[in-house]
């Protein structure tokens, strides 16, 4: 199985967990290394925002003296984006319905999160 | 104008030539194709502002350039791909990869990006670049960069090839002389 089957597999079973409507795995620096998002939503453009939007968060929690952030949250009416490191190499990003239990979610990202920072190394 | 960069091979037209094809001076403003104003900048400034960009967002900078950069190349690429086919029919591959290269040929001769050299065969297409401006802007600074740091150039050529030929590519810049490489090398392959 080649290593993107891999990290695909990764977010198939992320996606099972339910509630999750998109997932993503993306370079430290934006770009997009495997997804499982809709043909109508711009993978590569969604990708560079997630590392963005962590990497601002970074910034600025370490401007602070609050340290790394585990995670960057955003919610809406419409939904979550729960974006978390995946390693020193990646990150890992998931869109989930308004509904959806951050709890649970969270815990099932940690262990995603996990798998892809072994399978890259 | 049009027709000279989607008819001739431009390669070996000396920078003078290129100039009186495709940019015109008028009331101090130059022109490139007739109607989009060019300007200049120092490279220090370029490769400066991603310095910058990397403080406020980390390495994501570098993935906000490239794709942005690639988003507009694609833009430039398909343009010129609609426009071609309006007057000439379908553009053929051959036809792509002629004008691919002309785009970026200018780019360098008369944008002052480097001196670019190309190798194609029917899966990849590989750029060469001498004294990229992204790169000689990063030696002439004090922070040194951790890898390849042509991102406009292939964010831009990458977009360019995808708009051209109508199809996905993989891009990647393989050797940075920002990073002690001999010269830039970018490499695109059809996906």
């Amino acid at each position: 199985m080649s290593l993107r089957s891999e990290l695909e597999e990764v977010l198939k079973e992320l996606k099972a967990t339910g509630d999750i409507e998109a997932s993503a795995i993306v370079s430290r620096d934006g770009l997009l290394i495997a997804a499982d998002i809709s043909s109508n939503v711009n993978a590569e453009a969604f990708a560079a925002m997630s590392a963005t939007m962590l990497g601002a968060a970074e910034t600025a929690m370490s401007e602070l003296g609050k340290g790394l952030p585990d995670r960057v949250v955003v919610e809406s009416s419409d939904g979550k984006i729960v974006a978390t490191g995946a390693g020193d190499r990646a990150l890992l990003v998931v869109m989930t319905s308004p509904k959806a239990n951050l709890g649970l979610i969270l815990l099932q990202l940690g262990k995603a999160s996990k798998k892809v920072e072994e399978l890259l190394g | 104008m049009f027709d000279a960069l989607v008819s001739e091979d431009l390669r070996d037209f000396s920078e003078e030539e290129l100039d009186k094809l495709f940019v015109v001076h008028e009331e101090g403003i130059k022109q490139f194709l007739g109607r989009i104003p060019l300007g200049c900048i120092y490279a220090t400034f370029l490769s400066g502002l991603y310095v910058e960009m990397e403080k406020i967002v980390g390495r994501a900078a570098r993935g906000l350039i490239i794709n942005a950069s690639k988003n507009r190349g694609k833009i430039a690429g398909n343009a010129i791909r609609r426009r071609y086919e309006k007057k000439y029919g379908e553009m053929s591959v051959e036809r792509a990869k002629m004008v691919a290269r002309n785009m970026l040929v200018i780019w360098g001769k008369c944008f002052g990006w480097g001196k670019m050299s190309f190798k194609v065969n029917d899966t990849e297409f590989w750029l060469e670049v001498e004294d990229s401006l992204e790169a000689t802007g990063f030696l002439k600074l004090k922070e040194k960069p951790k890898g390849p740091v042509c991102w406009m150039l292939l964010g831009y050529s990458w977009g360019l090839l995808e708009g051209l030929f109508n199809r996905k590519f993989e891009g990647e810049e393989v050797e940075c002389k920002a990073v002690g490489g001999e010269k830039c090398r970018f490499v695109f392959r059809t996906i």
